[in-house]
């Protein structure tokens, strides 16, 4: 089991599959957002450029050398990087799509746990470490941002996690027999069960919602448009990446587009129910799966190339408006029906 | 393969997984990084877009200062609305905003006891 455990985490849906499912997503953005602008994006490495990304990292982190600033602390800052990584991979364990999977009442507290407390506080570190004064801007503004987004986040991934553990407990003929007996509040039993409850007119109103709030978060978690606030691109030279060169930058720029692809993984599994209606590792449910990916990731795109950047307090105020009040509404709406149900 | 389903064994374990796997990257990366780094004076200052690194010593703000200014800004825009409502010198302001909360206590008292009724 240990080895299988080792193989898993390394390979399926380990470092190697959600490092390559991140350079597609960076593809993909990239590629998209320049298609929006009558750019070209990344054309030239593999075809239409797919492996561009994939070269980037390599170059970074194997080709180019790493300045070295006389305050800064590299090594605790590529311990604090690959630790995030490490936190986000760890979380796959919980998803159906791994094969050796971990399913416990309450996991969503890990989920937690990892993605919002362990990533944020590895971006912080990572970039502390090296001293500068644009960095501590941009770290600054990353507090703010995450003050905001990371509730929001949980509260809307919240809201079909209810509605999962609602169901099971009150219908139990939703579920199947053989998954009748696994832990509630978990992310593997809401992602089996979710599917089902996009018929309840009540619950579909609040995934509907949940799912907004979450993009929106989602959107400033990664710091893209318009919420590139801790990057700050020319206002603050690069904000919290600002001292970051050669294997630093590959493994900090790593660690953000695993994040936004995990995220988006467990926002596809969570709401959507992940291959549904169809059952996983069949042709159809990976399609349906790979079409629901797109369908968020170009989601991120158009808003990724509709804005321009927001002031710190706009960005602020934009996420408790859009986000944090849409994942309460949400989380009150499934309340209220699982109260009077 | 189901390998942990009580809250404290995946806790251990997720856990247990994340350390094997920073340990692990962490040794590959500084396996494959370059062995020399860049090492001129010039790269080994502090990036200041151009300016002198004296520049620092001039007072600045804290970055928990930046952190909190941002909070406060938000919260104190709520605490304004509230106070601009409440306190604009008229009495009538004061009677009418004060009548609008009882009522929506009164409404929510209501409902909570229609609630208790019905469970």
């Amino acid at each position: 089991m240990i080895i299988e455990l080792m193989i898993s985490t390394l390979v399926f849906p380990g470092v190697l599959f959600i490092s390559a499912l991140s350079f597609f997503t960076e593809w993909y953005l990239r590629k998209g957002v320049a298609h929006m602008q009558s750019r070209m994006g990344p054309t030239y490495v593999g075809p239409i450029g797919l492996l561009q990304p994939f070269m980037d990292f390599v170059k970074l982190l194997v080709v180019k050398e790493e300045t070295k600033q006389k305050y800064s602390l590299t090594w605790l800052a590529e311990l604090f990087g690959v630790l995030g990584i490490s936190a986000i991979v760890s979380s796959l364990l919980l998803l159906p799509l791994s094969p050796i999977r971990i399913a416990a009442d309450y996991d969503f507290l890990i989920y937690i746990y990892l993605l919002g407390v362990m990533v944020p506080i590895a971006m912080v570190a990572m970039s502390l470490c090296m001293s500068n004064p644009f960095v501590s801007v941009g770290a600054s503004r990353l507090l703010s941002i995450v003050l905001i987004v990371e509730p929001a986040f949980f509260t809307g991934m919240l809201t079909p996690i209810l509605i999962a553990t609602h169901i099971s407990s009150s219908a139990p003929m939703f579920c199947e027999e053989a998954y009748c007996k696994l832990p509630l509040y978990s992310i593997f039993y809401s992602s089996i069960t979710i599917g089902s409850a996009w018929s309840n007119p009540i619950y579909a109103t609040a995934l509907i919602i949940g799912l907004a709030a979450v993009v929106v978060s989602v959107q400033a978690k990664a710091m893209l448009n318009p919420f590139n606030i801790p990057e700050a691109e020319q206002e603050l030279i690069a904000g919290i990446k600002t001292e970051f060169s050669g294997p630093l930058l590959a493994i900090f720029n790593l660690l953000h587009n695993v994040e936004l692809s995990s995220s988006i993984l467990f926002i596809i599994y969570v709401f959507l129910g992940g291959p549904y209606p169809f059952r996983h590792l069949s042709i159809q449910g990976v399609l349906v799966l790979m079409a629901k990916y797109i369908a968020i990731l170009t989601l991120v795109a158009v808003v990724r190339a509709l804005f321009g950047r927001f002031r710190v307090e706009q960005g602020v105020w934009i996420l408790v408006k859009y986000s944090l009040i849409p994942a309460i509404a949400a989380i009150t709406i499934v309340s209220l029906s699982n109260f009077y149900a | 393969m189901l390998i942990a389903s009580d809250p404290i064994s995946a806790s251990i374990l997720i856990s247990l997984v994340m350390l094997y796997l920073t340990l692990l990257l962490y040794i590959v990366i500084r396996v494959l990084k370059p062995k020399h780094s860049e090492s001129s004076d010039e790269s080994r200052e502090m990036y200041l877009g151009g300016e002198h690194p004296s520049i620092l010593s001039k007072p600045h703000v804290l970055q928990s200062g930046l952190y909190w200014a941002i909070v406060f800004r938000d919260f104190k825009k709520a605490y304004r609305g509230l106070v601009e409502k409440m306190h604009t010198g008229r009495v009538i302001d004061w009677a009418y905003y004060m009548t609008a909360w009882l009522l929506i206590l009164l409404l929510l008292a209501i409902i909570a006891l229609g609630i208790s009724a019905l469970v």
